[in-house]
């Protein structure tokens, strides 16, 4: 009897606390992280009677929660890569809206400053267009800071986010350890008794620790859990934590790190915090954030930079050489603060170093790390956008030292630099934020060229200018103020040759250092008249040999001599070195003829003579083979033999060489003044004259007294060799065997680069060729206000294709960034998809088996009702029972 | 065995279509209301890219359209300057074959040399023209400058240079947007030689000193001269005695002294070669002026020389000398007029040019416009079909949500 009383009593037990349970259920249906709960129930132990074993009613295991850890682990994987793609989309699209926006987009900046600077152009003389392309040059710069400080301002909340990312993280740690602690001591000592709303708390913190970072946990025996995060870094070990932290980077105070603090010291752990809302920022800023702002600043220094050359190329409205519109892109500050130096760096803080731009065509829209590897100074550059070394070198002890990659150059000043030292390079990333216009007036816009070639209206052959450019301000030629020094003339010496002069004194063109004279022009085709290589240089010939009277000899007196000519390869440091032999009374003629076979060597030849003082009634004279004192002969024109005056005189001489076939043949011809005779050879043939009769006259500059041999002694030899002047290509230099030769010893080259290039052609028929004296004038262009040329050169920098090795232009470059932000955006969207239905479906699986059904709840309920009321009615039956036998 | 379904999951299920819906139905109803298909470069990268391309082709568009308005405007005023040079050609070419008459007396030369003087300043008047911004048309680069001013002299000389300025109507062609006077007025081809004087740019005398236009005396010796230059030099005072300012005169080609040391005297006319001029001033101590000979005359020094032949034909001058000159100058004002007339019909063809560059844009245009509305704007039919269905869709996930929401066993109880 008591044992169907006690049997039905475990009944109602089992029931009541059943019912506790669905009732905790239902109301914790909605209870975030509830997993439903359930009571396990067997059989009491059976009493054992002869008939066998007697059942003594049910018993309550235990209450167990329906949770299954694969799922909650692929929840919080779930959980973590949906917040990672939430987060990442939340910040890409700042961008991406940030670059499309019709307010902040830079491409229609840019469009605007280049339709004022095509407006500017086509009316170079207007103040109005003036002063809306300096306006639109100020909006530009505020357009591009417009920009890069909403990027500064990301940057600044992803640092935001990151301390506050960490803080979570390791409040969340600290939670979770403290729950293990607490799970722990719940258990006791058997473990079957499990603290399931503790646990399921404890897996709720694991679940938000999920959303800021990628989580994986491991069952502990003592019921608690270790939590591993980002890519295995333990945070919880049953109740030990590691705390992580968000500090601002040693190298960059701008940008934090996430580090593990310890009693060992900090460590970076940023490339190990992956997934969640930590991966995502930290992702964002490294392949989003920089890289745009690294973008920006290439394509605002690509503007500075460009703009600002072809600006100095120029001439203002007030007629001074231009200026830079926007600030200086090497600027001494500019350039400092390109270079930030790492706080771990050693002490002391001297390192003196700083980062200039060479070349837009070559730079990259990334970072850079120099870090000095060992104890000789050796260091590397490494490029941070791919982590490619770009350079690497040992350093020097002498300062100051340049080494250039990518298209800018580190500019070692001083300092102790060593093992160890980091420091961060970016070239472009400051560049929206250095942009500033620079020009106050509008004046100061430099559309004309500084030069203004003009004809000569007295030219008498169809030699025409097609066009001129200037390349290069900082030569000699542009040194003063105002004017050109010196003026240029270039005269054509014959319709295949020209001559480039120094024209400061109109009355007395005269030659230029290095001279240029006798240089070919090719009739019908066009003409570059200048040198265009900028590191070209002339040597003379300025031996001992040169232009020496050579009395009783036709031999030019030349002795011969090995040239040889080095040009060293600016990339590969190779040096080719060419050799040539010059003969023993070899004509400057035929010497410049085989030093131009000559790779980079342009020579040309050329002689010149005065002679003056003719005395003596009887000097009879010859050069080259024609006497130019034959009695004889009749001058072109004349009917008979024009007198041989006593004495000679210059005018006499110069008609009688002038015409000469033979002697124009050879490029010879003469000037008088009346009293001095001036022989010029434009071939650089020798000058060799006969001398005989009697009489005197002076020659060369020194004027030697030149007499006539005794009479009866053979006629006197004269010569005079010619001079040659030699181009050579940059970086090449020329040597000679010989002290007393054509060249000298060490010949010394002077630059011949003037910085500008003037194109001419003429028709090539003798009507339409240039003729001997035609001569154009090379002078300061001022007062050219209406002059556009240099500002048609800045509106093709427009579409020019700066960037990218010369395959980009501005447009195409904010086109590629907008596009790799878009693609960023693109793919987050697809990402944060995909997260969230991969979310939807494994809460759905955990739901499945953790969640609470009502109905289900409801149904158990009744059941339990029924259940409970069937045990009840076993306590009434055995009361009935106990009554029945009471009353017998 | 059936899937065990908790009830936040029936609820979730219900819940995750609608919200899905809304998206779809506000992004679509963004997408018509801006009649935009990419907002931003993420909704497609490549189109949001081929885009900012076209809008940057229209932009490049709209600032050739500039330029060509701008050109145009200028070189219709350049084509109505010429019109008026070119009709003034006409009336002194109806004088100077009048003035030729000879049946004339003096003074009705005299009368006919005062309208050809007005006659010139009124061309001066059209060649010294502005555009719309101010700029001299015809001053070469020299745009504040006007080109032809009276010296001391009353003759006209031109200020300008030699320049020419292109603006670009298109992606490959620019158009010249003026001609210097020089080209225009000043570089033709003369009948006979002459020649041109002028102070060299170095001078440093302040006030500089000036140099006439030099005239042909003896025509006879200038042709031997022609086509040589020569220079006058300003020498050191005390090159002679008694010490002062004195000059010399030399052939540029060879350097042949011509007059060696002439002491100076302001304004005293100096003849060399066949040809007279004056220095007048106070020229400093290497100074000097060039006197080149040429081929050219330029329209207004033509005319304004007939001008002085006709005055000093008044008091004196042979028929045969006057016919000479007269004939010349007619030879001079019809090259003047073929230059006159051949830079017009540039003018038209480069008007020409700019209207075929305007039309060939407008194609152009047409054409970006269209691949940016295919890749940019809303195809508006499809968009609102497909609004209409998420719509649809919208509602029925609602209605069976409330549906299967209310269904509860717990009503039951």
């Amino acid at each position: 009897m008591s044992g169907l009383l006690n049997t039905a009593i475990t009944g109602i037990r089992l029931n009541q606390a059943a019912m506790s349970v669905t009732g905790h259920n239902i109301v914790n249906a909605n209870t975030e992280g509830y997993s439903r709960q359930s009571i396990q129930q067997s059989t009491n132990s059976a009493l054992k009677t002869s008939a066998g074993y007697l059942g003594t009613g049910v018993n309550i295991d235990q209450i167990v929660r329906h949770t299954e850890k694969y799922l909650q682990d692929q929840v919080i994987r779930d959980i973590g890569t949906l917040s990672e793609a939430d987060t990442y989309l939340s910040q890409v699209s700042q961008i991406n809206n940030l670059l499309a926006s019709e307010q902040t987009n830079i491409a229609s900046y840019l469009n605007n400053f280049f339709d004022a600077v095509n407006e500017s152009v086509n009316d170079p003389g207007s103040m109005l267009g003036r002063e809306l392309l300096l306006t639109q040059a100020k909006q530009l710069a505020a357009g591009f800071k417009a920009v890069e400080s909403r990027l500064q301002d990301q940057n600044t909340a992803v640092n935001k986010q990151l301390v506050g990312v960490a803080e979570n993280i390791t409040s969340l740690g600290k939670q979770i350890s403290e729950l293990n602690q607490l799970i722990g001591d719940a258990m006791g000592n058997d473990g079957r008794v499990q603290p399931n709303d503790m646990m399921d708390q404890r897996d709720m913190l694991v679940r938000q620790l999920g959303e800021y970072v990628q989580v994986n946990t491991v069952d502990r025996e003592d019921g608690g859990l270790d939590v591993f995060i980002g890519q295995g870094q333990a945070l919880v070990v049953g109740s030990s934590l590691q705390a992580v932290k968000a500090v601002p980077g040693s190298t960059d105070a701008s940008r934090y790190d996430l580090v593990f603090e310890s009693r060992a010291g900090t460590q970076v752990v940023n490339k190990l915090m992956t997934g969640g809302q930590a991966g995502a920022l930290l992702r964002f800023r490294e392949e989003a954030l920089e890289p745009a702002a690294s973008s920006l600043g290439l394509l605002a220094t690509g503007v500075s930079a460009s703009m600002n050359e072809q600006n100095r190329l120029g001439m203002d409205l007030e007629g001074s050489l231009g200026g830079n519109i926007f600030t200086d892109v090497n600027n001494a500050q500019v350039a400092r603060n390109r270079v930030k130096a790492s706080m771990e760096n050693q002490p002391p803080a001297d390192r003196n170093l700083n980062v200039t731009i060479d070349d837009l065509s070559q730079l990259q829209a990334s970072d850079y790390e120099l870090r000095f590897t060992g104890p000789g100074r050796e260091y590397t550059v490494t490029r941070l956008s791919d982590n490619e070394v770009v350079s690497q070198g040992i350093l020097p002890t002498t300062y100051p030292q340049t080494a250039s990659m990518d298209g800018f150059s580190i500019n070692f000043e001083g300092g102790s630099f060593r093992s160890g030292d980091r420091f961060l390079l970016q070239p472009t990333r400051n560049g929206a934020t250095d942009l500033n216009v620079q020009i106050s007036r509008a004046e100061e816009f430099a559309f004309a060229s500084p030069v203004r070639i003009s004809a000569n209206p007295a030219n008498q052959g169809g030699a025409q200018l097609l066009s001129s450019s200037v390349q290069d301000i900082s030569t000699d030629l542009f040194d003063k103020k105002g004017q050109l020094n010196p003026p240029l003339m270039v005269r054509f010496t014959s319709a295949t040759t020209y001559e480039v002069l120094d024209y400061s004194d109109p009355a007395n063109p005269k030659a230029l250092t290095p001279p240029m004279s006798n240089l070919p022009f090719v009739p019908g085709s066009n003409n570059a008249l200048f040198p265009s290589d900028p590191g070209g240089q002339t040597i003379v010939s300025q031996g001992a040999a040169v232009g020496q009277i050579v009395l009783g000899s036709a031999s030019n007196g030349y002795p011969g001599e090995q040239v040889s000519v080095q040009t060293t390869d600016a990339e590969t440091g190779f040096i080719r070195e060419q050799r040539l032999t010059l003969g023993a009374d070899e004509s400057a003629d035929s010497i410049a003829r085989r030093l131009n076979s000559l790779s980079g060597v342009n020579a040309t030849a050329y002689n010149n003579l005065t002679l003056s003082d003719f005395s003596g009634a009887g000097l009879e004279l010859s050069l080259n083979g024609v006497n130019l004192t034959d009695p004889n002969f009749v001058l072109p024109g004349e009917a008979t033999p024009d007198p041989v005056p006593s004495p000679l005189t210059s005018d006499f001489l110069r008609d009688r060489i002038n015409s000469s076939p033979d002697l124009q043949a050879q490029g010879i011809y003469a000037k008088s003044d009346g009293t001095n005779l001036t022989i010029n050879a434009t071939s650089g043939a020798d000058f060799k004259f006969q001398v005989d009769g009697d009489g005197s006259f002076r020659a060369g500059e020194a004027a030697q007294l030149i007499n006539s041999p005794a009479p009866g002694d053979p006629a006197l030899d004269m010569t005079v060799g010619g001079q040659v002047d030699v181009q050579l290509a940059a970086n090449s230099q020329m040597q000679t065997n010989q002290a007393n030769g054509v060249f000298g010893s060490t010949p010394g080259g002077v630059s011949n680069y003037l910085g500008i290039q003037v194109t001419m052609s003429s028709g090539s028929g003798p009507e339409g060729q240039p003729k001997a004296g035609d001569s154009f004038v090379i002078g300061y262009n001022t007062d050219g206000t209406a002059d556009n040329r240099n500002g048609s050169a800045m509106l093709a920098l427009g579409d020019a294709k700066l960037f990218a090795d010369g395959n980009q232009s501005f447009h195409d470059s904010y086109g590629q960034l907008a596009e790799s932000v878009g693609i960023l955006t693109s793919q987050a969207r697809i990402n944060q998809n995909a997260g969230e239905s991969m979310l939807r479906q494994s809460m759905d699986a955990m739901q499945s088996v953790s969640g609470v059904n009502l109905e289900e709840e409801a149904a158990r309920l009744i059941q339990l009702e029924q259940h409970y009321n069937a045990s009840a009615r076993l306590i009434t039956l055995a009361r009935d029972l106990f009554d029945v036998l009471m009353r017998m | 065995m059936a899937v065990r379904m908790s009830t936040s999951q029936l609820f979730n299920r219900g819940l995750n279509p609608i919200l899905d819906a809304q998206t779809a139905v506000s992004k679509t109803q963004q997408q018509i209301a801006s009649n935009k298909r990419v907002l931003t470069p993420a909704d497609d990268p490549i189109a949001a890219t081929r885009i900012l391309q076209l809008n940057q082709e229209m932009a490049s568009i709209e600032k050739y359209n500039n330029s060509i308005s701008g050109l145009s405007s200028r070189l219709q005023r350049e084509e109505v300057a010429l019109d008026g040079v070119n009709d003034l050609i006409q009336r002194a070419q109806e004088l100077v074959t009048q003035s030729g008459n000879g049946a004339l007396a003096g003074d009705q030369r005299a009368y006919i040399a005062v309208e050809l003087e007005s006659v010139v300043d009124a061309m001066a008047q059209y060649m010294n023209s502005k555009d719309a911004g101010g700029e001299y048309l015809f001053s070469g680069n020299k745009g504040s400058t006007q080109p032809f001013v009276k010296d001391n002299e009353g003759k006209y000389v031109y200020q300008g240079d030699q320049g020419q300025r292109f603006v670009q109507i298109g992606p490959v062609t620019s158009v010249a947007a003026n001609d210097s006077g020089y080209d225009l007025f000043v570089n033709i081809k003369s009948a006979r030689p002459g020649v041109i004087s002028s102070a060299s740019d170095g001078n440093t005398a302040q006030p500089p000193a000036s140099i006439s236009k030099a005239s042909i005396r003896n025509q006879e010796l200038f042709d031997k001269f022609h086509p040589g230059s020569a220079i006058v030099e300003f020498r050191p005072a005390n090159e002679i005695n008694p010490p002062g300012l004195n000059y010399t005169i030399k052939q540029v080609e060879d350097g042949r002294v011509l007059a060696q040391n002439i002491p100076y005297v302001s304004g005293r006319e100096i003849e060399v070669a066949g040809m007279a001029f004056r220095v007048d001033g106070r020229p400093a101590e290497g100074d000097s002026f060039t006197l080149a000979s040429t081929n050219q005359k330029g329209l207004l020094e033509g005319l304004q020389d007939y001008v002085e032949t006709l005055k000093t034909s008044q008091s004196g001058l042979s028929d045969d000398v006057l016919k000479a000159e007269m004939n010349a100058t007619l030879e001079n004002l019809n090259r003047g007029q073929d230059q006159v007339l051949k830079t017009t019909a540039a003018i038209g063809a480069r008007l020409n040019q700019t209207e075929a560059a305007q039309a060939s844009n407008a194609d152009f245009e047409l054409l970006v416009s269209q691949s940016l509305s295919e890749l940019a704007d809303l195809d508006y039919a499809a968009a609102i079909s497909q609004l209409s269905e998420e719509s649809f869709v919208l509602e029925a996930a609602q209605t069976t949500f409330t549906k299967i929401t209310r269904l509860s066993l717990f009503n039951m109880l």
